[in-house]
């Protein structure tokens, strides 16, 4: 059997580089890190719970209507929060969308991670990604350009070395999937997963000691 | 009977906070305090409305004996991972508060609990009752001491809190379920659709982690906004 990729020690943020969410939890937790001496990992997580009202086979006509305009709200509501996000990274105003098809780039964000490189350069390949992923203005970014934003951050990328590791993020699926990582952005920190960037305040108190009153 | 087109407008003056609740939601139970805390930290006076939720309608159903075994449901696996990150989430709030937050046994039909807090809105004397008939009906259900679908189990709880149940019943049979219906029609109109929902200065926030987002507008809004977090300031 082979060795799990997440141990139970691990302080892991898994981040989906399709949603914008995503890189506002990297900025955050980017701040974060410059006081604490914790490890971090980042690592991809490719499948989202999704809306789970999909899942329910509407009795009569009542419930499908209520379904329907209460999707149609969510989905209203979420759109808000996309335009928040945009304003938190001070892009404001902008009309340009991250890309939906991030495959490859979450296999360039595996790559670095079992190459153990610093935490900085994978901050340096996120930065650079989310600025390519805007100019592409909601095309998907190909995979010579993520592997030349590999090699504009320092790695020495060759042939189909980042291709290599779609094995290992089938096994990192899974592992997510058996810990109930459900949507990203999410962490895993002493075997307990926190769904969502809410939590970070509370997860700096823990890394730093616990000291001082718990955030409630 | 009265329309009940006046009962709610999205758009507000500044400064005034909406606040949609469901007794029968876990994390509107423990978004209650910091809420409360608004009122106290600026002197606000929180607008608070029932959301009453249809949630087998997006979650499925499932009903649960007093041994955590699970009697019936309809529930896909994703819906049932959904429900449980859920409680385990709610119930880490719920601890970091000293609350005591056990799971439900079945989705319960939160409407008459929705009803009594319009009633309560309506005839509390002051701030105080309001805030007893929703942190009684709150804490209490999430202990399972309460029967939220009996009208005479809220109507005492609207009694305890200092309200006077005269003519509650009346209400809950006529105008009261009947604002409360149209009430549901308009929040989701709106685009709100779960709960707490906050509504401020024209925008709408979904979740508790949106507290520091209300604050920053009670604020004056002061900077870039912030992001989402807990509400550290609870006292």
């Amino acid at each position: 059997m082979s060795e799990a990729l997440i141990a139970e020690s691990d302080f892991v943020l898994f981040v989906d580089l399709a949603r914008i969410d995503s890189f506002v939890c990297i900025s955050a937790i980017r701040d974060m890190m410059v006081d604490l001496s914790h490890p971090l990992r980042l690592l991809p997580l490719n499948h989202q719970l999704g809306n789970v009202a999909e899942d329910v086979k509407s009795r009569g006509q009542d419930m499908a209507s209520y379904k329907d305009r209460r999707a149609r709200a969510r989905s209203a509501n979420l759109a808000q929060e996309r335009l928040r996000d945009y304003a938190r990274l001070g892009l404001a105003g902008t009309d340009a969308e991250i890309p939906r098809q991030v495959s490859y780039a979450h296999l360039g964000l595996l790559w670095l991670d079992q190459a153990q490189v610093d935490l900085s350069e994978k901050f340096s390949y996120l930065d650079a990604y989310l600025q390519v992923a805007l100019e592409f203005r909601g095309l998907a970014v190909s995979e010579a350009e993520v592997d030349a934003i590999l090699v504009g951050v320092g790695q020495q990328v060759k042939g189909s070395m980042v291709r290599s590791m779609t094995g290992q993020m089938g096994r990192l699926d899974e592992e997510i999937g058996t810990k109930g990582i459900l949507s990203a952005p999410a962490f895993f920190l002493r075997g307990q997963r926190y769904i969502g960037q809410q939590h970070l305040p509370y997860l700096n108190w823990t890394l730093s000691g616990c000291r001082g009153i718990a955030p409630v | 009977m009265q329309s009940a087109s006046y009962l709610i407008s999205i758009v507000k003056g500044r400064g005034v906070l909406q606040v949609y609740i469901d007794f029968k939601s876990p994390y509107a139970f423990v978004a209650l305090r910091p809420c409360w805390q608004l009122e106290r930290d600026y002197g606000i006076a929180i607008e608070w409305l029932p959301l009453t939720l249809n949630i087998g309608s997006y979650l499925g159903t499932a009903k649960v004996d007093d041994t955590g075994k699970v009697t019936s449901n309809n529930r896909s696996p994703r819906q049932w991972q959904a429900v449980r990150y859920a409680y385990m989430d709610a119930r880490r709030y719920a601890d970091s508060q000293g609350l005591l937050l056990k799971g439900t046994q079945k989705i319960w039909d939160s409407s008459i609990a929705a009803i009594g807090l319009l009633w309560a809105t309506d005839h509390a004397r002051n701030r105080a009752a309001l805030r007893d008939y929703t942190t009684m009906v709150f804490d209490r259900f999430w202990q399972r001491q309460l029967d939220i679908e009996n009208a005479a189990v809220i109507a005492a709880v609207l009694e305890e809190a200092g309200i006077s149940a005269s003519g509650f019943s009346d209400y809950l049979a006529g105008p009261g379920r009947y604002h409360h219906d149209q009430l549901q029609e308009q929040i989701l109109q709106a685009g709100c659709f779960g709960v707490p929902t906050f509504c401020i200065n024209s925008e709408t926030y979904f979740g508790r982690e949106n507290l520091p987002i209300v604050r920053w507008h009670l604020e004056g809004e002061p900077g870039r906004i912030p992001h989402k977090a807990y509400d550290t300031v609870l006292s």
